[in-house]
């Protein structure tokens, strides 16, 4: 038998049982009646207590929304999603006092963070991570704020930071994706409810790695984080974002904003492991995930590095991008893209080069396997000013079976004659030779498939911080389990 | 004006209003032109394009035959010359196995050459443009080869235009196993003068399983015109359609290509230049359609821009479901000469099969520093150097012209534009 036959076998085989993170914890919630109008959007706001303009925000960018309609121009392909039939929020009770340290949150969401492998104890300790966890849509727990205030830098829930540094906030928030941005974008500014919000203070480099794991557990609440990452002048954060979600029937909808902003010689690695529920074989239930990211480098010499490893998600739209206004900035975009079954995913990055010797380097690898669908769709775009502007772009795909798709749809836009854009793109099946040989070698067909595919994944891979490196490939592996016979 | 009032104003007196075949394929074409209008720049497919300047364009009557004749490109081929978009000159002694006459010509005389052939070519014929070309059309060429024959001589098409609104319609069907070679030549009245004509060309063309054509257009309308032309084509097992697009003229020129691979071992090989200057805008629009499997695809486009120049350039290679062992490949290179020119380029890949190599690159820039330095170094003058870069340059993509006469020509005309 052929691999390509057996690939395609194995791939109708597949069950959605494969998702290990599947589970629902079962905690009392306060949530908003469902729906979505001015009266939720007033009562998210006095449940954060937040002050008016930040309500008046809320209320223009609702206002907008409502006139806006949803884009169609991805590949994706899903029923239209109802907003009137969402909860927009939903707080863990136990919440409601806030805990004032570990012990004082509640047990049976520690219990929650040590199934997803993220005991918070031990992993800051061992790992020098600190973790502002989100369960759903309040922050649950903060470590070492304390380790981190030493150091100037701030990074607390964003609702917090709306109280205690509002000045901040109302500077930043809205700067870099506006209220007014895009659909998903508007709804997220309208109704968002928590993220995280990180400032690190002039020529200070972040003394840990700043982690944020979102977990999606309430039934039908949509998902609404924001997140605001300021890097003063000359300052280093590397922030890591990792996500799991409990398995269930109903689609659920998260539409979530990161905004960073870097002043002169700063610097923002932003690293992503999104694994989501991807829905079971048959595409049924999965997260649909419509994310806005994007940094500004308006300092000179600023650098921001987007690093994601998609796995999850029944449909991703995500595109993080970098505006390089500052002369000599720095945007890098590291992508790797797994779809298998019924996923599709829509994903690529922007790079606008407005200043003067800004460069971007673009290196996205798409896998696609079972009947999934992925794109990579990306935007270069060399400003009149962006003289001496450079960009290198390489996005590769790779096709497992024969039923899935694997598509590009690059645009390079070039105003500067001293610009330079190089471009290249291939699609192929994976090598049956590779396969050959490493099952030859006494591999099993699993083993030599994550071989090859991380592999091919490398150079993003090799982005990621150790901790995350290690985790993305045995994701890798598992991602594409069954895949091939 | 509408296109109904013009119509209702032109439709007695198109060639071959008589027949009612060909009256409802125009009718369909004016119904679908009228439903969707000229796209604009929300339509993805024109976000790089605007149609603003010729919208108030489109129905202005042509000023019929000009008593011009251009000098023909090639020595010893078969011509025919059309001016303002009607027939000017036909062509006689015509090799057996070869049929080429104009298309009001066969509408009139011979309507069993057309009847069930003409519109035929699914694809890219629904577009709007193509679809005002089917709808108001009085002209074209009709070229029709016998299953088997072999044309030696060239055949060359003069599309010479100084006024109104044209829409040549061109019709290629190559029996099985036929070869022929054919240059379109759109050019300006006078060359040089600022004419501000439109012009909406298609051609139409089916390769028979095994046929080989060549179909070289040469564009050199005159710097004020608007140019739009589509090439609808398809392909059957083993046929190959080597296609070149040179684009030197016009101040907005459009060139679509949609070509659809049907059977296996079909072949096509799409080249381009485009070397533009002033506020010239020129988009080439390239559909490969790999529609089965076991068939090949090459686009090759080169261009440098000068001055306030803006090129675009979009090209999509499908693999549909099951098309398994595909080649598909795409290049797109542009050198840019001045700050205000701009370059848009949107390489595109569907694939919806495993077996297949496919790839694109695009690359945009200014021209090679250390490749000026080293010329200057060895005491070529930085002016000569520049030119032996671009000349260098494009001639990759020339070298693919497989015709050795026409290749001399394409050659011909890129030197005098980088000397000029």
């Amino acid at each position: 038998m052929s691999y390509t036959a057996e690939t395609a076998e194995q791939v109708s085989s597949i069950a959605g049982d494969k998702y290990k993170y599947g589970f629902v914890t079962d905690i009392e919630t306060e949530m908003a009646p469902k729906g979505l109008n001015e009266d939720i959007i007033r009562f998210i706001s006095a449940k954060k207590n937040e002050p008016d303009w930040m309500l008046q925000w809320r209320l223009r960018a609702y206002e907008r929304w409502l006139g806006m309609e949803e884009p169609s121009w991805a590949k994706v392909d899903y029923p239209e999603i109802d907003f009137q039939d969402a909860y927009y929020y939903a707080a863990p009770k136990s919440m409601e006092d806030g805990p004032k340290s570990l012990d004082e949150v509640d047990p049976e969401l520690l219990r929650t963070y040590e199934k997803l492998g993220i005991p918070l104890h031990e992993q800051a300790m061992l790992a020098g991570v600190a973790v502002d966890a989100v369960f759903d849509s309040v922050s649950v727990a903060t470590t070492f704020r304390k380790e981190l205030a030493k150091a100037g830098v701030i990074f607390c829930p964003i609702s917090e930071a709306v109280q205690e540094h509002p000045e901040l906030v109302r500077k930043y928030m809205g700067s870099v994706v506006p209220y007014s941005d895009n659909y998903y974008a508007t709804l997220n500014s309208a109704v968002f409810t928590d993220g995280s919000f990180v400032y690190i203070p002039k020529g200070v480099r972040c003394p840990m790695e700043l982690s944020t794991y979102f977990r999606i557990n309430q039934a039908n609440t949509g998902q609404f984080e924001r997140t605001l990452i300021i890097a003063d002048e000359g300052s280093h954060v590397s922030y890591l974002e990792g996500c799991t979600a409990p398995m269930r029937d109903e689609n659920q909808l998260h539409a979530a904003v990161v905004e960073l902003v870097l002043m002169d010689d700063a610097e923002i690695k932003y690293s992503t492991v999104q694994n989501w529920y991807p829905g079971d074989a048959d595409g049924k239930g999965g997260i649909y995930n419509f994310v806005t990211k994007r940094a500004a480098c308006r300092g000179r010499n600023s650098k921001v590095s987007w690093t994601q490893v998609e796995t999850g998600s029944a449909v991703t739209w995500k595109y993080p991008s970098c505006i390089l206004q500052g002369d000599n900035s720095v945007g890098e975009f590291y992508s790797v893209a797994i779809t298998n079954n019924m996923q599709q995913a829509d994903t690529g990055t922007k790079m606008i080069h407005i200043g003067k010797n800004t460069s971007s380097t673009i290196i996205a690898k798409g896998i696609s396997a079972g009947r999934s669908q992925s794109t990579y769709r990306g935007l270069v775009r060399m400003q009149p000013g962006a003289k001496g502007g450079r960009n290198y772009t390489q996005c590769d795909s790779l096709l497992i079976g024969d039923k899935c798709g694997a598509h590009t749809v690059p645009y390079i836009e070039n105003r500067n004659r001293s610009a330079k854009i190089e471009h290249e793109a291939t699609t192929a099946k994976i090598s049956e030779d590779q396969l050959f040989y490493c099952r030859q070698r006494g591999l099993s067909d699993e083993e030599a498939l994550s071989m090859i595919v991380n592999g091919f994944c490398k150079q993003v891979l090799q982005k990621l911080p150790m901790e995350f490196a290690v985790e993305a490939q045995k994701l890798v592996g598992i991602s594409l389990e069954g895949s091939v016979g | 004006m509408s296109l109904q009032a013009y119509q209702d104003e032109l439709a007695a007196d198109l060639p071959g209003a008589g027949l009612p075949w060909l009256t409802a394929l125009r009718a369909a074409a004016a119904a679908r032109f009228e439903a969707s209008g000229l796209p604009d720049r929300k339509v993805e497919a024109w976000r790089y394009t605007s149609l603003k300047p010729i919208q108030d364009r489109l129905f202005t009557r042509g000023a019929g035959r000009m008593g011009i004749v251009p000098p023909a490109l090639l020595a010893n081929s078969h011509r025919l010359v059309f001016s303002n978009g009607v027939l000017h000159t036909g062509a006689t002694d015509l090799p057996s196995g070869l049929r080429l006459l104009s298309m009001a010509q066969a509408m009139k005389d011979a309507p069993e050459l057309l009847a069930g052939r003409l519109g035929q070519v699914a694809t890219g014929q629904q577009l709007p443009l193509p679809a005002l070309n089917q709808a108001l059309s009085r002209d074209g060429y009709v070229l029709l080869l016998e299953p088997g024959s072999v044309v030696e001589r060239p055949i060359e098409i003069s599309f010479l235009s100084g006024q109104g609104a044209s829409y040549p319609r061109n019709l290629i069907l190559a029996g099985a196993g036929a070869q022929a070679t054919v240059v379109e030549h759109y050019l300006g009245h006078g060359g040089d003068i600022e004419g501000d004509y439109f012009l909406n060309a298609v051609t139409e063309l089916q390769a028979a399983a095994g046929a080989h054509l060549r179909r070289y257009k040469i564009q050199q309308e005159a710097m004020g015109a608007s140019h739009i032309a589509t090439l609808a084509g398809q392909l059957d097992g083993g046929a190959k359609l080597e296609n070149f697009d040179l684009n030197l003229g016009g101040q907005l020129v459009r060139s679509e290509i949609h070509i659809a691979l049907q059977g296996a071992g079909a072949d096509a090989a799409l080249n381009g230049i485009y070397l533009l200057r002033g506020t010239q805008h020129c988009d080439n629009a390239i559909w490969m359609d790999h529609v089965v499997g076991g068939n090949t695809s090459h686009q090759d486009y080169r261009g440098i821009l000068d001055n306030k120049a803006h090129a675009v350039f979009q090209g999509k290679i499908t693999v549909r479901r099951d098309a398994q062992g595909i080649e598909g490949h795409q290049l797109n290179k542009t050198l840019l000469l001045s700050d205000k020119a701009e370059i848009d380029s949107k390489p595109e890949l569907e694939i919806l099969a495993d077996d297949v190599k496919c790839s694109h690159g695009a690359t945009a820039g200014e021209l090679d520093e250390s490749g000026l330095f080293y010329l200057r170094s060895r005491g070529i003058p930085e002016a000569e150097a520049r030119q032996l870069l671009m000349t260098a340059f494009v001639a990759q993509t020339l070298d693919k012209t497989s015709d050795e006469a026409v290749r001399g020509i394409l050659t011909g005309l890129v030197a005098d534009w980088m000397a000029s």
